[in-house]
């Protein structure tokens, strides 16, 4: 039967146990540990690794997967890993196998982190309000792409083939049908061709919002949805102008046009700009729409508070409060 | 100037003000969040604001285990920009270790700046504590889990870390916020219930609990042992 093989990270190098035999490899320098838990393999590792090339090996970090697995090897995650447990309890023997004094190691320890540190904080900290507004825009685009060619299409099939409405009323996959077959004339069928692409590319943006706000202002995202979101990040212009804000005004963005108006002949105000298009209130009656866009709104902006100043996530207790106290509203009037 | 040592570094210092608790600078001649800073006998000790951190709040009322002893390897969950860590690593001393590990990148980096850099006792980490094994292999085993994240889940968080780092008879210390658990509950009730959870693990056993008015409203930290 072969021996279990597990791998036991260290700032310094990598021990591969075969059973209880350990198989050290100090790493060159702090360059290569950095690169090694940036996760790039460089030249000397991969020598040390290739040996146990198709092989099964436990390991600790799950983010070590993929690195292991370019390489060849097949790691599985163990969490905790014993052979590790076992040195992290044994500072000797660490750096007995490693062949390191005590200096040496805290050195790699102190410098690898820090260094791995700097570099996730400056990635971080780029950024990227900008590419959510872009992507929205773009976002914004392709949708009136897609009703322009839908209305195209649509004239033609009112035309020639109407009874294609007939058999599928959606217009979904009347499209569908149109480009799986060869139909008359040839730039219908490219047309329908156009219209899944530009399909395609508007799912492909909406998840480039997602994750671009779910990296620069996870709360928001939480609160009110990374579409929804980003369209006010995009309106203001920045996370950091939205966090500015006073909720009464992120309650009203986009109603600019009734609330100026309001305000010159001394009428009625708006109850939510942008905000309207969000299920709770759009969905709610008339009579509490305005209580739920002032709690949500009051709700975005601590949320965009923390995105910009501190980045903690605590989205989902506020998501929670508000769950709660709209079921409370809802109740209540209805 | 009256010096007297409450805890292994730890001291009592006087000056026109009155009394504070202080820690022995290893890094003097460097000030991280403006903290006052008092000579003595060619040392600088640096004062440890109460309204500022936690433990020195608890030390002023009148904690009895102190988890922070020279040499020590101190896991702190929660090192934000690094106030209460800089006096940690003061403890602890050139041949402790603290791992600071923090979730926010922002004030992240002015920890980076004022407190790694200067002093080579501290490992920075950027993580969320509840990712355990995303950082296991820059530690070693601990004397003491330190936890102040302010979430709802914090005991778990904390335990999570003490089973994988602390080792026996070690310091599990928890800094409950009562309202980043509840925001609707009593303190007290949420102090009670949090504490049974830590109790009903079977592993920690609570020495000591210190509540830390009027330096923080409904907070309390409690120190339990690894069994």
């Amino acid at each position: 039967m072969e021996e279990h093989l597990s791998l036991v990270e260290t700032p310094a190098g990598l021990i591969v146990f075969k059973g209880e035999e350990a198989i050290p490899y100090v790493f060159s320098d702090v360059e290569e540990a950095i690169s090694y838990y940036s996760g790039e393999i460089v030249r000397g590792v991969a020598s040390f690794l290739r040996k146990w090339k198709g092989k099964s090996i436990l390991v600790e970090r799950r983010s070590a997967v993929k690195t292991l697995s370019s390489i060849g090897l097949k790691p599985i995650v163990r969490e905790p890993l014993d052979k590790a447990v076992k040195l992290r309890s044994d500072f000797e023997t660490t750096l007995k196998i490693l062949g390191l004094n005590m200096d040496e190691y805290r050195n790699f320890t102190l410098t690898v982190a820090e260094r791995i540190t700097q570099d996730r904080i400056s990635e971080l900290a780029k950024r990227k309000d900008l590419d959510i507004v872009m992507a929205l825009q773009s976002y914004d685009e392709l949708v009136k792409i897609m009703n322009v060619i839908q209305d195209r299409i649509l004239v033609w099939v009112k035309e020639r083939a109407p009874s294609l409405l007939e058999e599928k009323k959606d217009f979904e996959k009347v499209i569908e049908l149109i480009y799986s077959q060869s139909s008359e004339p040839d730039y219908v069928r490219k047309m329908a061709e156009l219209y899944l692409k530009s399909r395609e590319c508007r799912s492909a943006v909406e998840k480039q919002i997602g994750d671009l706000m779910e990296e620069t202002a996870p709360n928001v995202a939480a609160v009110i949805g990374p579409i929804l979101g980003a369209r006010l990040i995009s309106k203001v212009g920045s996370l950091a102008r939205l966090a500015s804000l006073p909720a009464s005004t992120i309650q009203i963005l986009g109603a600019e046009k009734a609330l100026f108006r309001a305000l010159r002949k001394k009428g009625k105000p708006p109850k939510h700009g942008i905000i309207f298009q969000h299920p709770w209130v759009h969905g709610s009656p008339r009579k509490i729409r305005g209580k739920i866009a002032r709690l949500l709104a009051s709700k975005i902006a601590v949320a965009a508070r923390v995105d910009h100043f501190s980045g903690r996530f605590i989205g989902e207790e506020i998501k929670k409060e508000l769950e709660d106290k709209v079921k409370a509203l809802r109740s209540g009037a209805g | 100037m009256k010096l007297r040592e409450v805890f292994q570094g730890v001291y009592e210092v006087e000056d026109e003000e009155g009394n504070h608790i202080a820690t022995l600078s290893i890094a003097p001649g460097t000030l991280v969040y403006g903290e006052k800073v008092i000579k003595v006998g060619g040392n600088e000790y640096r004062v440890w604001n109460p309204y500022r951190s936690k433990i020195a709040a608890a030390i002023i009322k009148g904690l009895k285990n102190f988890f922070i002893k020279p040499g020590w390897r101190i896991l702190y969950l929660g090192a934000a920009s690094g106030t209460t860590v800089s006096h940690v690593s003061d403890i602890v001393g050139p041949s402790g270790i603290v791992y600071a590990v923090e979730v926010a990148h922002r004030p992240f980096r002015d920890f980076i700046e004022k407190v790694s850099g200067k002093r080579r006792n501290v490992v920075p980490i950027l993580a969320d504590a509840r990712n355990v094994f995303e950082y296991s292999w820059l530690l070693q085993e601990v004397e003491t889990v330190y936890c102040d994240v302010a979430q709802p889940d914090e005991v778990d968080i904390a335990v999570m870390n003490a089973d994988a780092f602390l080792r026996k008879n070690g310091f599990l210390v928890i800094a409950l916020k009562a309202s980043s658990v509840d925001s609707t509950r009593k303190a007290s009730e949420i102090f009670e219930k949090e504490e049974a959870k830590i109790e009903e693990t079977g592993r920690y056993k609570i020495e000591e609990t210190v509540d830390i008015e009027p330096y923080a409203m409904m907070h309390e930290l409690i120190v339990s042992r690894k069994l």
